[in-house]
């Protein structure tokens, strides 16, 4: 077996390395059964390469090394069963047995992780222009979880493609752009003109953090809200200080939401299905169905479905909106009328 | 000799076997066992563990070559390697953006990372073409988080998974989990209405339990996206003609492919005709079309959709 200068320098080194001692045996194992194979599948390649690419020191990569070159092999332990390892002016060539040829299968939580968080960028074509990411996920299902195909989706939220894309490239160029907004709070459309610096989606919706200039701060909006984006021909300079004082991270914003309380409908599973085939989601609590609340076409359909003993209330006022509903039911039965009557005067005739 | 080359060694030898081999026949090949039958046996349970435990599929077969016939142990190639997926360089790099871009609650981040490794290792792309962020709320817990561990087995291997729903036990055929505005949903046919039904994962209350895999036919995603609610039902089936305005038709065909229209009027209306086993699933039909639909025959069909309505408006027949 032949031994590389370097490893040898490396190898004197070796006591000075102290803060291993947390590493457990089965970490140090499962790091080897996955960086292993790799070098071996694509040598020579460099000692930086593999650090870079599996995230770890070099210290670490030359230290395992030496570990399976010293220790690794089957039965009986014959020269073509153990592991030779070359390092030369930091290239590394392993020949190995006839095993640890691929790694080891993704588990459970590491195939359901790293498909979730794909196939939810995914579904939006704005952030994935060129397809890279779906080709990606294709590939991952087709080795990992064949059967999966469309039975594992991620929906981000809602929002129009053409404001997503716009605010998508102008997060990356800096790009200032004009919204038209409309805000639930006072329920008025407002132009603005903003600095995107985040778009980001929270439980299902989209948000863009922005500069605004009317308001002179950071403010967040729904992505679903803007009616219209343009992007102007100027730029930010994202470094300025103006643009620092906002809070990354988890926040709610449920309490902006009018919701609906629906009681006693008649089918609440079926309810429930109709208002999740419209962009909602619904929350059973015992019998009462608290939704946000879509737009007027939607909770005519829901109530008309739900059936007139059906109680529906504003969920912050207590207000009925039961009129909604009756409304709904007069212009469909005037459907009804007119054809029946049309009807009538063919028989007449 | 170290725990870190015996696991090494052990793993090695179990793969490089063609038969499977005995506890004593490992320990004898495998360098680093030592200490009386008591000691050594107890640290060969604790190795066999840790292997598991790193997700080997170490499998316990029958040597019924010995007398008497005792445990033996192989790890199957086929289930230990990798396929590899070839992915190309472009595409690592934008998995590594969505593992930075995306966070889903109740997930260990290195999951990720190790995962991405043994795909190939993680690829930094100079241009970072995903901006976005996304938070995606988990079940909560972390034993809410095995139910998404469960649900994703079931409907990746056609396993059938019952659980408590309320205070109702259900057997359903997974077909479909999503995540939609901050929610997880299971969709499947539920064996005891044989019909389709939708789940939120939150709202199951135990007893989850998965069957072995390949228990049914999964609908194709088509037959999936176009389910048609009035077709899932044990009622005797009628057949039932309903008009469909020409300014809604584009909708319903997109969302119900291969509809039986059978007869389209000089303005564009059609009249379509539908079997129907079941009449919540009709409703949800015509209701969601509002004013845009009506129904035309059977008669009683009709009447019971117009005195739904004057339901409504405190009128009678």
């Amino acid at each position: 077996m032949y031994v590389s200068k370097s490893l040898q320098i490396w190898n004197r080194g070796r006591g000075r390395r102290t803060e291993m001692a947390r590493e457990t045996a089965v970490d140090k194992v499962e790091r080897i059964l996955t960086v292993l194979p790799w070098i071996v599948e694509n040598q020579p390649v460099s000692v930086t390469e593999v650090c870079e690419r599996f995230e770890i020191s070099s210290r670490d990569l030359l230290q395992d090394l030496d570990f399976v070159f010293h220790h690794v092999g089957v039965h009986p332990f014959t020269p073509d069963t153990m592991t030779d390892i070359y390092i030369e002016d930091g290239i590394i060539e392993v020949h190995l047995g006839d095993y640890f040829r691929r790694p080891l299968k993704l588990n459970v939580p590491e195939a359901l992780g790293l498909i979730t968080a794909a196939q939810a960028l995914t579904q939006r074509s704005e952030i994935d222009p060129e397809g890279v990411l779906q080709r990606a996920v294709s590939k991952l299902e087709a080795v990992l979880a064949p059967g999966l195909q469309e039975a594992w989706k991620v929906d981000l939220g809602p929002g129009l493609p053409e404001v997503m894309q716009t605010l998508h490239e102008a997060v990356q160029t800096h790009r200032i752009v004009d919204l038209q907004y409309y805000s639930h709070h006072s329920n008025s459309v407002s132009e603005r003109r903003v600095h995107p610096l985040e778009l980001m989606s929270q439980a299902g919706w989209w948000y863009l953090e922005a500069w605004c200039e009317q308001a002179g701060e950071v403010r967040t909006f729904r992505v679903d809200r803007i009616q219209t984006s343009h992007p102007t021909k100027s730029h930010f300079d994202a470094s300025d200080a103006q643009y620092q004082d906002r809070t990354t991270g988890v926040r709610t914003f449920a309490a902006e939401e009018r919701r609906v309380e629906i009681r006693n409908a008649r089918s609440p599973h079926l309810v429930e299905a109709l208002m999740m085939s419209g962009q909602s989601t619904a929350q059973l609590d015992d019998d009462v169905l608290v939704a946000p609340l879509m737009s007027t076409g939607w909770l005519e359909r829901v109530m008309l479905l739900a059936g007139s003993q059906v109680q529906v209330t504003d969920a912050e006022s207590g207000d009925s909106l039961r009129q909604v509903g009756s409304l709904a039911a007069e212009r469909v039965l005037a459907r009804y009328r007119r054809s029946a009557a049309r009807d009538d005067q063919r028989s007449r005739v | 000799m170290g725990k870190t080359d015996r696991l090494l060694n052990l793993v090695a030898a179990l793969i490089n076997t063609s038969r499977p081999l005995t506890a004593e026949e490992l320990i004898e090949r495998v360098p680093g066992y030592s200490g009386d039958g008591e000691s050594l046996r107890r640290m060969f349970e604790r190795d066999k563990e840790n292997l598991r435990e790193m997700g080997i599929p170490l499998q316990t077969e029958l040597d019924e070559t010995r007398d008497p016939p005792r445990d033996a142990y192989i790890v199957h190639r086929n289930e230990y390697e990798l396929p590899d997926p070839k992915l190309t360089q472009e595409e690592l790099a934008a998995l590594h953006l969505a593992r930075s871009a995306v966070h889903l609650e109740g997930m260990d981040p290195d999951d990720l990372g190790d995962g991405l490794r043994k795909l190939g290792g993680v690829v930094a792309s100079d241009d970072p073409s995903i901006a976005v962020l996304a938070h995606i709320p988990g079940l909560g817990d972390e034993q809410a988080h095995d139910l998404l561990e469960k649900a994703f087995l079931a409907v990746r291997d056609y396993r059938t998974i019952s659980f408590l729903y309320g205070d109702k036990e259900r057997q359903v055929q997974p077909q479909r989990v999503w995540s939609s505005r901050g929610s997880w949903y299971l969709t499947g046919i539920d064996q005891s209405v044989e019909d389709l039904r939708h789940f939120r994962l939150d709202r199951i209350n135990g007893n989850v339990q998965l069957s072995e895999p390949d228990a049914f036919e999964p609908l194709s995603p088509a037959e999936l996206s176009s389910f048609r609610p009035w077709e899932y039902g044990a009622e005797v089936p009628v057949e039932v003609t309903v008009l469909i305005d020409s300014a809604v038709k584009h909708a319903v065909h997109q969302e119900f492919d291969g509809l039986n229209v059978i007869e389209t009027h000089d303005n564009g209306d059609q009249v379509i005709q539908l079997d129907v086993s079941n009449m919540d699933g009709l409703y949800r039909f015509i209701y969601s079309l509002l004013e845009f639909c009506e129904v035309l025959a059977p008669v009683d069909v009709r009447e019971q959709v117009i005195a739904d309505l004057e339901s409504w408006t405190g009128e009678t027949n």
